[in-house]
């Protein structure tokens, strides 16, 4: 029984080992997120497609586009003039609307319809501490869904 | 007395064996007085002096020794025994030859109580016809040279006590005559005890008592001793 | 004859080994000490506070090049940045203020810098200490003030024989065989002062000197006066503080912005610098332990070193010991010889260690025009000597304990 059991031990330990190794692969390359101004990171779709770097000042929300992968400090522009986030808060059935518009980053020669940045502003954002937002942008030139989850971040993966 | 040996029992291990080299009921030497030991080689009396010099620990027995009982003596209080009050002559002078002359009568009282500076070394020296050679290395002095800065070199810390083996052994009849008569005359200076081991007859007639160690060691009555 | 008497009467018998003991110990120790006091001090030369530079907006490019160009004047700029988009990156609210400069010309081996003047009014090179022209603080004459005037820093003056009056003519690029604006003579009116950074090697002209001189064309003239198609190779940018004195948090922001930009790029040199530190830190390691080697070798020379003169000298240690002296005297005889050569070895390394960053002091300031000293103490210094010492205890234990366990009986026959 001894003879059986061993080969299949090493099997399932490798098989273990290596499932976790590669979970834990996939997922090295998270160390190496930074968030380039201090906000929560969010994939969107994938981690190697890109993020929305999201940080709440008071009552107003920031959102930058940026790279996927390590690319998380380089910026992606967006063509929307507005965004619309759908704000989930706390066990709250119904959600509220918040419109991010551009702010276009002058030393980077942004404008609206070509941007990277975003900003709304809300008296309810002040003092909020978690909350999950959705919506849609157009992300290198395709639709891409949004899911902001405040202050942990977004990772499908 | 400056000696006392009583059923002193002398053995070494050889292997598995035990080897009796002394044993000698008793034996004594007073203070002040000039002792020769005759017998032949391989007789035991390196190993008499070696015992008394505190260098060897008997078997058995009594080793008294200027008032010290070696025998319950441990190695390192042995060896400060002797630092202190028993200095020993070998028969190749066993000089340090990194040193010079003046440096190795220094070096004779390095480990005894008390400040021995070099203006007393120097004495020695002069005191054994050597102040012209305080300089030289042994390498450059004679083989009566080197054994008269023994001599120096034994009597540097005062003992009570020296112990001469076979002191004229490397020595011509002419040199040994004098080393011996210089050793005699400065241990009576200093009022040191000598005890002299020789087998030649020449150095053993020149003293007043003299011990035929044939006699006194008797080991020596059965097969014989061990070299 | 006392225990110190017989310990180095013993060392001189054997003169040779101790000595070649000693010198390979102080060489493991010296080699020790230099590279770990280059090592520190390099180190604290680049990190000093990015030599009174908050920021540098310079083109796209490495920014390891824009650092080391716009502070130690090597390398090359990779680009140019536009002027109109150096005054919006001066317009930040987290910008308290900007030195534009314009890099690319030499000297005589020595860079020419052209900036704005209030460099030598505002800058400040290290914390609280401002260039100066006073001879009182080792500077001569003036800042330029016509357009064919320059002053040289503290190195390029002495290195270059420099006396006030005395012309040159800048090399258009920073390379041997690269043309020379013959028809643009600049007179030295100032030496700066010594200030122990690389801004002491570098000859300095104002921006307008630049933009006219003859060779560069009548475009370039333009940039003098014309803002719109004006070009520099960068600016120094001083950012604005917060409570505590901290850099404003905002500049993290603003190197993102700019970043973002195709036309130039914001570095930070306290940022870069610590990160080529950890690229090259593999070399200053290899040379520990190249250093750590010799000395561990050179304990090992001085352990066989023991032993065999053990062997040659048993007849003396039982002759000691028939002298009178105990076991434990011959033991602490050969140990203490190995300790005397362990802190020989080592203090000859110290001095050594420390003549060798001397020397390298010098060529280093020469070439670099960074400063470093001899006399600085590095934690190698203060922990090398009780290190050697207990190693050399290790080395001369086991010849010590052959020592403790000599017989006198046996080793005092008779020699021929």
């Amino acid at each position: 029984m001894f003879k059986r059991t061993l080969p299949f031990a090493c099997f399932y330990a490798a098989f273990a080992l290596g499932c976790g190794g590669n979970e834990k692969a996939h997922h090295e390359h998270e160390g190496e997120h930074h968030a380039a101004h201090g906000g929560c990171l969010n994939a969107l779709g994938t981690c190697e497609n890109g993020h929305a770097e999201a940080k709440l000042e008071g009552d107003v929300l920031m959102v930058w586009f940026v790279g996927g992968g390590s690319d998380t400090d380089k910026a992606v522009r967006i063509p929307d003039g507005e965004i619309t986030l759908a704000v989930t808060i706390g066990g709250e059935k119904k959600a509220r609307t918040l419109v991010l518009t551009s702010k276009p980053n002058e030393l980077a020669e942004e404008k609206e319809g070509d941007c990277s940045r975003f900003e709304g502003k809300a008296d309810w954002l002040r003092g909020m501490t978690e909350f999950v937002a959705t919506g849609r942008v157009t992300f290198k030139g395709k639709p891409q869904d949004v899911r902001i989850e405040y202050p942990k971040g977004y990772d499908p993966d | 007395m400056i000696v006392s040996l009583h059923k002193l029992v002398v053995e070494f291990r050889v292997g598995a064996e035990r080897i009796q080299v002394l044993d000698m009921p008793s034996w004594s030497v007073d203070d002040g007085e000039q002792v020769a030991l005759f017998g032949p080689s391989g007789s035991g009396k390196s190993t008499l002096l070696n015992v008394v010099a505190g260098l060897l620990a008997p078997t058995a027995g009594s080793v008294i020794v200027c008032g010290r009982e070696l025998s319950r003596l441990g190695e390192a209080e042995r060896d400060r025994f002797r630092a202190a009050h028993v200095s020993y002559i070998f028969q190749t002078f066993n000089l340090m030859q990194g040193y010079t002359a003046l440096e190795n009568v220094l070096v004779g009282a390095a480990f005894s109580p008390g400040r021995f500076h070099r203006d007393q070394a120097r004495a020695l020296l002069g005191r054994v016809g050597l102040s012209h050679r305080e300089n030289y290395y042994p390498s450059k002095l004679s083989i009566g040279e080197q054994q008269r800065v023994a001599i120096a070199r034994a009597l540097a810390k005062k003992p009570k006590l020296i112990l001469a083996d076979e002191p004229t052994g490397s020595l011509d009849p002419r040199h040994a005559e004098g080393v011996v008569s210089l050793l005699r005359e400065a241990c009576r200076e200093h009022g040191c005890a000598l005890v002299v081991v020789s087998h030649e007859a020449k150095v053993v007639e020149v003293f007043d008592k003299r011990v035929d160690f044939l006699k006194l060691n008797r080991t020596l009555a059965g097969v014989g001793g061990v070299s | 004859m006392r225990f110190p008497t017989l310990v180095l009467k013993s060392l001189r018998q054997h003169w040779l080994s101790t000595a070649l003991a000693v010198v390979s110990i102080g060489l493991g120790v010296a080699l020790l000490v230099a590279v770990a006091s280059l090592r520190e001090q390099t180190h604290r030369n680049f990190v000093q506070e990015g030599l009174g530079v908050d920021a540098v907006l310079g083109p796209k490019g490495s920014p390891l090049q824009i650092t080391l160009n716009a502070l130690y004047h090597l390398e090359e700029m990779p680009g140019k940045v536009q002027w109109t988009y150096y005054k919006k990156v001066l317009g930040d609210e987290v910008v308290e203020s900007g030195i534009p400069f314009i890099t690319g010309h030499s000297y005589a081996g020595f860079r020419v810098n052209a900036l704005d003047e209030r460099f030598f009014t505002e800058f400040e090179y290290l914390p609280g200490r401002h260039f100066s022209f006073r001879p009182e603080d080792g500077g001569r004459g003036r800042m330029f003030a016509a357009l064919d005037e320059a002053v040289a820093g503290a190195e390029a003056a002495r290195e270059l024989r420099i006396e006030l009056g005395q012309t040159f003519n800048p090399t258009c690029g920073v390379n041997p065989g690269d043309p020379v604006h013959a028809n643009d003579a600049i007179r030295f009116v100032g030496v700066l002062a010594p200030t122990g950074t690389p801004h002491d090697r570098a000859i300095y002209i104002s921006l307008k000197t630049f933009y006219t001189l003859q060779g560069h064309g009548q475009d370039v003239a333009d940039m003098a006066v014309n803002e719109e198609h004006r070009e520099i190779s960068g600016a120094y940018l001083k950012i604005r503080r917060i409570r505590g004195g901290a850099m404003h948090p905002g500049i993290q922001d603003l190197k993102y912005n700019v970043n973002q930009s195709a036309q130039a790029q914001l570095v930070i040199p306290n940022e870069v610098l610590p990160r080529l530190f950890s690229i090259i830190g593999w070399v200053d390691r290899v040379l520990l332990g190249i250093a750590l080697l010799v000395t561990a070798l050179a304990l090992l020379f001085l352990f066989v070193a023991l032993v065999s003169a053990l062997r040659e000298r048993r007849r003396d240690l039982a002759l000691l010991r028939c002298l009178g002296a105990t076991r434990r005297t011959v033991f602490g005889l050969v140990l203490c010889e190995s300790l005397f050569i362990s802190t020989l070895g080592a203090l000859l390394g110290l001095a050594v260690g420390h003549g060798i960053v001397a020397l390298a002091s010098d060529y280093i300031r020469v070439e670099t025009g960074l400063q470093f000293t001899s006399a600085y103490v590095t934690q190698a210094d203060l922990y090398v000597l009780p290190a050697v010492l207990v190693l050399g205890a290790v080395a001369g234990l086991l010849p010590s304990v052959q020592a403790y366990r000599l017989g006198v009986l046996r080793n005092l026959t008779p020699i021929s």
